[in-house]
């Protein structure tokens, strides 16, 4: 049972014991009146019984008057009184009819009345008509009936008094146990709603306290959340840090090959060009006939080289980029990559395909090389189209090959971890795209690959430091 | 007359072979003029009225081509010839656009300087592209190279 059903149920029960209580309250009143009604019903048959007593000795004096003085007046008065004994009888009658025994006592006097009148009718006539009456028989005799008739209404009496005793102390029972009942139940009444005062404090007592504690624990929780949020903002803070290093070290490292390739083209292959023209010129001059071989073996090692040379530093850095920008420097690439790979390319550039800037530009370019590298490494492809384009203030650059695509192992749900598969190349052009504001999609399928580079044309001041 | 030559490039080593070549030439030239960046080129032919400038591409301040360009939108007949370490095919039409009147590499000095001056000077053009592509496929073709491996898929 819940605490509430508990609660509710003691509620229940005190006022059930107040409802006991109040009709045995009602009760022990109703009790109490039957009682004084026993009382006064008492009082009446006693009346009662005085009144035929009264009567009967009126009766009897005024019969014994018109006995002794023969006067007119003793004999109305005597017929007067007995003319009241029949209502008193029934009414002594009609009080005590629902007692047997009371109806037989009066059944008796009534007996009594009866000879005693018939007596006191026969005296009557006998000195009505003269004949002599012996008074001192006559008053015998009605010392024995009036004796008879008092042990009569006593026995009425007594027995009246005896029922009295009864009924009083059967409804003074009934009484007391109603007065007990109500007592009772009114204590138990008071105790139940004690239990259920006390009931409700603790409940009360235990909400607050909950309250407290849930209070308490909001605060905590909020008190969280702000740590969290600062770590967020912290998270978000190192993050963004993390993308500026990133981009850093990007530039740095273009910057690097930048200066490397320059330095390969610039100083060394100067170098190999003059040592080139000198050979050509001793080539040319008829002293050096004998050595002709040899100068044309120099001359062929010379030319190697500055073509090594040249690939590696073009590899690093596309120097023409700078100068000439995409338009120029991509069909260059192309051509060399369709004769070290055998993949056959070609190009399609919108025709006002304009400069970008230096980040994007080298952006672009990058990632033309990253897929052109993945193009003859996996796809098995035996061409690759290459197109720039301009749309709605984007730069476009798609790779397109026929290749068997980029397979299970390597392909994942999301491009972060596809990129990450394919290894840094693409994850770093992935990201330098991102800084540039533009982003880097890769569609496959066992038809091709198609990578595609989108880039706004203008971008943010802060993007556009560029390498220098 | 003797036709007056400027030589613009930032490597020492190139200037003294073309002046090795202008000398072991033959002709009536004189180099009057060596710039070392494309701004002192473009003054400079604004100041001496050079009859051809030689333009290397890779310079500091002004590159070949923008020079070309420069040089090009000013009041003067100075040929213009870019003598460029790259070999592209697009660079030739990149350098005509520039208002270059020739294109030479040189991995072909030798071979083309002296005959791209000539014909220059004669109100001629020299845009030797595309480069003897036989010969130079052939010779990519072979791998002998150690670079050429680690960097042929790059």
């Amino acid at each position: 049972m819940t605490p509430q059903e508990r609660a509710s149920r003691i509620f229940q029960f005190a006022m059930a014991l107040l409802c006991v209580s109040a009709i045995a309250s009602y009760l022990s009143f109703s009790y109490f009146r039957v009682g004084e009604q026993w009382v006064s019903h008492t009082q009446e048959v006693r009346a009662a019984v005085g009144d035929l007593e009264y009567a009967v000795n009126a009766a009897a004096r005024a019969r014994m008057g018109y006995l002794t003085s023969g006067a007119e007046s003793d004999l109305a008065e005597f017929n007067g009184a007995v003319a009241r004994i029949p209502a008193k009888v029934l009414h002594l009658r009609e009080l005590t009819s629902d007692n047997p025994v009371q109806v037989n006592n009066c059944t008796q006097l009534e007996t009594l009345l009866a000879t005693r009148q018939q007596g006191w009718n026969q005296e009557i006539q006998q000195r009505r008509t003269g004949t002599t009456i012996n008074l001192t028989d006559v008053l015998q005799q009605n010392v024995r009936l009036a004796a008879d008739f008092a042990v009569g209404t006593e026995a009425i009496r007594s027995e009246e008094h005896r029922l009295l005793e009864i009924r009083t102390r059967s409804a003074h029972r009934r009484f007391l146990t109603a007065i007990a009942a109500v007592g009772g139940s009114f204590v138990l009444a008071l105790l139940l709603l004690y239990f259920h005062f006390l009931m409700l404090t603790r409940e009360l007592k235990g909400r607050t306290e909950a309250q407290q504690a849930l209070r308490k624990s909001n605060e905590e929780l909020a008190g969280e959340v702000v740590e969290r949020r600062a770590a967020e903002k912290k998270l978000a803070v190192s993050e963004a840090s993390l993308r500026e290093l990133s981009l850093h070290l990007l530039r740095t490292q273009e910057e690097e090959r930048k200066r490397i390739g320059r330095e390969l083209h610039d100083s060394l292959g100067q170098y190999l060009a003059m040592l080139k023209l000198n050979l050509d010129l001793l080539d040319g001059s008829p002293d050096v006939a004998a050595n002709r071989d040899q100068i044309a073996q120099c001359v062929h090692l010379a030319e190697e080289s500055m073509r090594e040379m040249r690939t590696i530093s073009y590899l690093l850095y596309p120097p023409m980029l700078e100068e000439v920008g995409l338009k120029s420097a991509i069909p260059w690439y192309l051509e060399g990559f369709s004769t070290r790979s055998n993949v056959q390319t070609r190009f399609e550039i919108d025709s006002q395909f304009g400069r970008l800037s230096r980040d994007v530009e080298l952006a672009l370019f990058r990632v033309l090389q990253e897929s052109l590298t993945n193009v003859h490494r996996h796809s098995g492809s035996p061409t690759a189209n290459v197109r720039l384009s301009l749309k709605n203030g984007n730069a476009v650059l798609e790779v397109a090959d026929q290749g068997r695509g980029i397979t299970e192992k390597s392909s994942a749900h999301a491009d972060g971890e596809w990129h990450t598969s394919l290894g840094v190349g693409v994850r770093g052009m992935n990201e330098r795209m991102r800084q540039l504001g533009g982003k880097l999609e890769i569609a496959s399928s066992p038809k091709g690959t198609v990578v595609t580079a989108v880039v706004p044309t203008k971008q943010a001041p802060m993007a556009a430091g560029g390498i220098n | 007359m003797a036709k007056r030559i400027l030589i613009a490039d930032d490597h020492e080593i190139v200037l003294e072979g073309i002046r090795n070549l202008v000398g072991r030439s033959g002709r009536p030239w004189v180099i009057c003029g060596e710039a070392r960046n494309g701004e002192d080129a473009v003054a400079m032919v604004k100041s001496m009225q050079p009859d051809i400038v030689i333009l290397d591409i890779t310079m500091p301040n002004l590159n070949g081509l923008e020079a070309a360009k420069e040089i090009s939108g000013m009041r003067t007949d100075c040929r213009i010839l870019i003598f460029t370490m790259h070999e592209s095919n697009r660079l030739g039409i990149e350098a005509r656009e520039s208002g270059a009147h020739g294109l030479i590499v040189k991995a072909q000095a030798a071979r083309d300087l002296i005959r791209a001056v000539d014909a220059l000077l004669t109100g001629g053009t020299f845009f030797n592209f595309p480069l003897d592509e036989k010969k130079t496929h052939e010779a990519e073709r072979k791998p002998t190279g150690l670079f050429r491996r680690r960097f042929a898929f790059a």
